[in-house]
């Protein structure tokens, strides 16, 4: 019946790695490495959710160029070659505002000259402050060059729509995609097509690489560097799929030695590998048969399953002794074993209700993981091992245990008590400062590194905020955009340049015509505007009105399109404004404390909040866990034994990122996430330690010391990875087993106490 | 607020007088501190105006550091345009006007090659044709249809005409409205470092 059941339980893996591996390779299955994948996803009926879909969507396939060349010449011939090849052969665009398009637009606006003049003009007229406007447009009738126009100038003698023009276009050119200072050019091109494929992008990105190189291949002293999410997002599936290989591989390579050493046996290092093989294999299958999207992240965290797992193989051979058949060797720690694998899946169990994806994907792959694992010791190992002849390794560990085990005092269970509740208390109150930051993230490479140094000193586009401006009706929109612009004027700092780009420059507020019509009526009457409106025999105060009508709507580039916001689902009315060079000063701190129904919208910042969310969340959730675990187990142990086995797990979780913090370490949502997996570990320990009988004592002793040290092997090689996320959780895990194997012996005073 | 596209025909007018000017004197590339200057007077024609607005000034031109256009009649007002921003000077106020860098490099770019000779380089923003090539006469006389889109919403076309130097542009206009300049006086002149900070400030 056994055999039986280890026969279908064979065959059910096999064929879950076959559907998987055809899942890959089909491309039903698809890896990524999307910070955003990282989150919960917003939610579309909160008013910035669709909002902020959007822009993620389109801001996560954005690359930022910056050319530099000490020729001011061959810097704006490679910059105008590098957009005309990537046009030319990618699906990136710039998302600057074409000639083309301004041409339509001017077309639309001089039938309708008299809804237009720049807020200084308007403002101007408003204050009958009229000499000035006299004085601009006399000098243009006389100044060579200029573009004045008969037909223009009868309609529109103080010169209001060209000041517009040039106001507009200053606003365009320093809140645009492509700019150029006096020792570089920058440029800001996307994939903005919601149908691009990953494929096609990663494609896109190789192309890119093709370019840049044969560019700057031609002339030596010209430097292209480009960064942005996109970019990030192809060098963190490549560090992450670096990183998976070499981990498991020097992972895998770092057990087998240590087994040879500790077994002198060829037996025990093969048994591992096929407990290590099955675990990973059954993880990684089970991930890609459940998501359609896996982030290479928890592909790179599921490769340190290796130190867990084999955990269960160390036991089994530790177990047996010389005769004895392996089946019998296998019960003997079945009650170890099933109760480690319990409280692994009850620790990775909680990731599943974290609405994280990527949690939710090491969760699976864990929990698959290890019972594949368990599966593999109790069923298959036994059934391909041989009694041995003698004991693998004898019971003759007494001295180093018994040096061991004289912490093992009920005043260091106390003291681990009290630590783990002031450990627990400082995480939740946040007494140690967690650092939530989105930042914190990025993968770091010297390269990487060194292109976001330059690009950020270059400034530029980085410096563009969002703000999400609400309202009841589009009127009510664009006057509010107004009312920030004429705001944003008045306070600005001194020397402090602010541009907006908003839709109320293309299709001013109806209160805005209104006004501006009646101010410049009010001027051509007045004595000092008289010698310029004598000229104009035939002068006409146009007071056409213009909406955000089809007409008017189909004008718009598309960049400007973008800034409304499609209100379709039920949402109110939302506009987009685009600020540049405001998010350091004051007036975008005022700009939402003095407007209720302005939001600056800040991915990083958003992201960072979700993080220190899910991070308050996942404390709570290891807390309760602990509660619940030491309840569960006092009731079923008593509470004094209860406690003893309990209190090590939750004291090695809970105070390993309080030393790790300490120790200079930055507290972040995944150093919580470690403490789980310290849990998990730590718990094997105790539980191992405390369901063993006492002729196994020395045994177990053993076989504990040499999971904890396998362990620690395969976790401290994280901290040689450049994914950030994966340093701090290995250094932590380091930490959280060195303790759990330091306290084991706790679980032990009841072999003490008899 | 100096209007933008006042300036690109500004800094075509000014091309097409040193098309006209390196034509007629087959001039070899000009060093570094070689300062070109003259006068011009220019007629503006609107339709419905009975008669023309009529201005006076002088021209300077740098190649490798910028362009200066002086008004003197019927007001003053200077324009320095170098590689990297565009100033005017009106009753001794300076503004600079934002976000015309890049126009301010087009026109730098554009005289410097003609300077030189290298008018291949017209063709790149210009359709050029030769109504009346240079001959015994020594009168020639260009036509040049900018390419820019922006630019052709305002300039139909433009005529540059001379002998041995820039005589004359005219630039017709959308709803037949004209400019007609002459050009006089052109000199070509060594000038020291500091003549030329003094002319076109730390930019130039």
């Amino acid at each position: 019946m056994q055999r039986l059941f280890a026969i279908l339980l064979f065959f059910l893996m096999l064929t879950f790695i076959t559907i998987a591996s055809w899942r890959v390779f089909s491309g039903k299955a698809e890896f990524v490495a999307d910070i955003e994948y990282l989150f919960p996803k917003e939610n579309p009926t909160q008013i910035e959710g669709s909002t902020l879909e959007k822009i993620q969507k389109s801001s996560s396939k954005q690359i930022i160029f910056l050319i530099e060349h000490s020729n001011a010449i061959k810097r704006k011939e490679a910059f105008s070659q590098l957009q005309s090849v990537l046009q030319e052969r990618t699906t990136f665009e710039p998302t600057a505002i074409s000639v083309a398009e301004l041409s339509k637009i001017r077309v639309f606006q001089l039938e309708n000259i008299g809804a237009y003049a720049s807020d200084t003009d308007f403002r101007a007229l408003q204050n009958e402050e009229y000499k000035p406007l006299v004085e601009r447009s006399l000098r243009a009738l006389y100044l060579p060059g200029s573009t004045i126009n008969s037909k223009e100038f009868s309609q529109d003698p103080l010169g209001l729509y060209p000041s517009y023009l040039t106001s507009l276009q200053t606003q365009l050119s320093s809140t645009s995609s492509a700019s150029a200072s006096k020792s570089h050019h920058q440029l800001l091109i996307g994939a903005l097509g919601p149908d691009i494929s990953a494929e096609r992008f990663r494609r896109d990105l190789e192309t890119v690489d093709q370019i840049v190189a044969k560019l700057t291949s031609y002339d030596p002293q010209l430097d292209i560097n480009y960064i942005g999410p996109g970019y990030y997002s192809r060098e963190i599936a490549s560090i992450s799929k670096r990183d998976a290989t070499w981990i498991t591989s020097a992972a895998l390579a770092a057990v087998i030695i240590l087994l040879l050493l500790v077994f002198r046996s060829l037996k025990p290092a093969l048994g591992a590998i096929f407990i290590i093989t099955t675990g990973l294999a059954s993880g990684a299958a089970v991930t890609l048969l459940i998501f359609d999207t896996i982030h290479l992240i928890s592909l790179a965290f599921g490769s340190t399953l290796v130190g867990v797992v084999v955990d269960y193989a160390v036991h089994f051979y530790f177990a047996q002794r010389a005769g004895e058949s392996p089946s019998l060797s296998s019960r003997r720690i079945l009650l170890g074993l099933v109760g480690a694998t319990t409280t692994t899946i009850a620790g990775f169990t909680v990731l599943l209700f974290t609405d994280v994806p990527l949690l939710s994907q090491i969760s699976v792959f864990s929990i698959a993981g290890v019972i594949s694992a368990a599966f593999a010791v109790i069923l298959w190992l036994p059934a391909l091992s041989q009694p041995p002849n003698s004991s693998i390794t004898s019971n003759n560990a007494s001295r180093a245990r018994l040096f061991h085990y004289q912490i093992a005092r009920p005043s260091l269970l106390a003291v681990m008590l009290l630590l783990s509740i002031g450990a627990g208390a400082a995480l939740y109150t946040e007494f140690l400062p967690a650092n939530d930051k989105v930042q914190n993230l990025r993968v770091q490479t010297p390269n990487l590194t060194e292109r976001a140094k330059k690009i950020a000193s270059a400034g530029g586009f980085q410096s563009n905020q969002l703000l999400l401006i609400t309202g009841t009706n589009e009127e009510e929109l664009l006057q509010r955009e107004e009312t920030i612009r004429s705001y944003l004027s008045k306070n600005k700092g001194t020397g402090e340049q602010i541009s907006a780009v908003t839709l109320s420059h293309f299709i001013p507020s109806l209160k805005r015509q209104q006004q501006l019509c009646r101010a410049r009526a009010h001027a051509y009457e007045a004595e000092v505007t008289a010698p310029l409106i004598k000229l104009v025999s035939k002068h006409t105060n146009t007071c056409t009105e213009i909406t955000l009508d089809a007409k008017a709507w189909d004008t718009l580039p598309d960049q400007i399109k973008a800034l409304k916001i499609d209100t379709s689902g039920g949402l109110s009315p939302q506009h987009l404004m685009i600020l540049q060079g405001a998010i350091k000063g004051p007036s975008s701190v005022n700009l939402s404390e003095a407007f209720a129904w302005v939001k600056p919208i800040d991915l990083a910042a958003r992201y960072s909040g979700a993080l220190g969310h899910m991070r308050q969340k996942t404390t709570i959730a290891i807390l309760t866990g602990i509660l619940c675990v030491t309840i569960v187990a006092c009731l079923i142990l008593g509470w004094k034994t209860g406690f003893q086995v309990a209190v090590i797990p939750a004291f090695a979780a809970l105070i390993s990122p309080v030393i790790f913090y300490l120790a200079g370490g930055t507290i972040i949502f995944f150093s919580i996430i470690a403490s789980f997996l310290v849990y998990a570990l730590a718990a094997d320990y105790s539980l191992f330690q405390f369901a063993t009988k006492a002729d196994d004592i020395d045994r177990t002793y053993k076989a504990v010391a040499v999971s904890s040290f396998s362990t620690i092997l395969v976790f401290s090689l994280l901290s040689f990875s450049n994914i950030p996320v994966l340093q701090n959780m290995g250094a932590i895990v380091v930490i959280g087993v060195l303790i759990a194997w330091i306290t084991a012996p706790v679980a032990t005073l009841k072999h003490k106490e008899t | 607020m100096i209007r933008l596209p006042f300036l690109i025909v500004f800094s075509l007018l000014f091309l097409t007088s040193f098309l006209g000017a390196s034509l007629a004197a087959d001039s070899p590339s000009i060093s570094k501190n070689n300062i070109i200057y003259g006068k011009f007077s220019q007629q503006r024609f609107l339709s419905g105006f009975d008669t023309p607005f009529n201005s006076q000034g002088e021209y300077y031109l740098l190649p490798g550091k910028g362009i200066i256009w002086d008004l003197i009649h019927p007001f003053q007002s200077r324009l320095i345009i170098t590689s990297t921003r565009m100033t005017q000077i009106v009753d001794q106020k300076e503004e600079d006007i934002q976000g015309a860098s890049e126009v301010a490099r087009l026109i730098v770019d554009l005289i410097t090659p003609l300077l030189s000779s290298n008018l291949s380089a017209l063709d790149k923003n210009f359709i050029v044709s030769e109504i009346s090539p240079k001959g015994a006469t020594h009168t020639w006389s260009l036509n040049l249809i900018p390419k820019s889109e922006t630019l052709n919403l305002v300039i139909t076309d433009i005529t540059a005409s001379g002998g041995d130097e820039l005589k004359q542009i005219i630039i017709r206009k959308k709803d037949n409205d004209k400019d007609i300049i002459q050009f006089s006086e052109q000199v070509t002149n060594q000038i020291g470092d500091q003549d030329v900070l003094k002319l076109f400030g730390s930019e130039g």
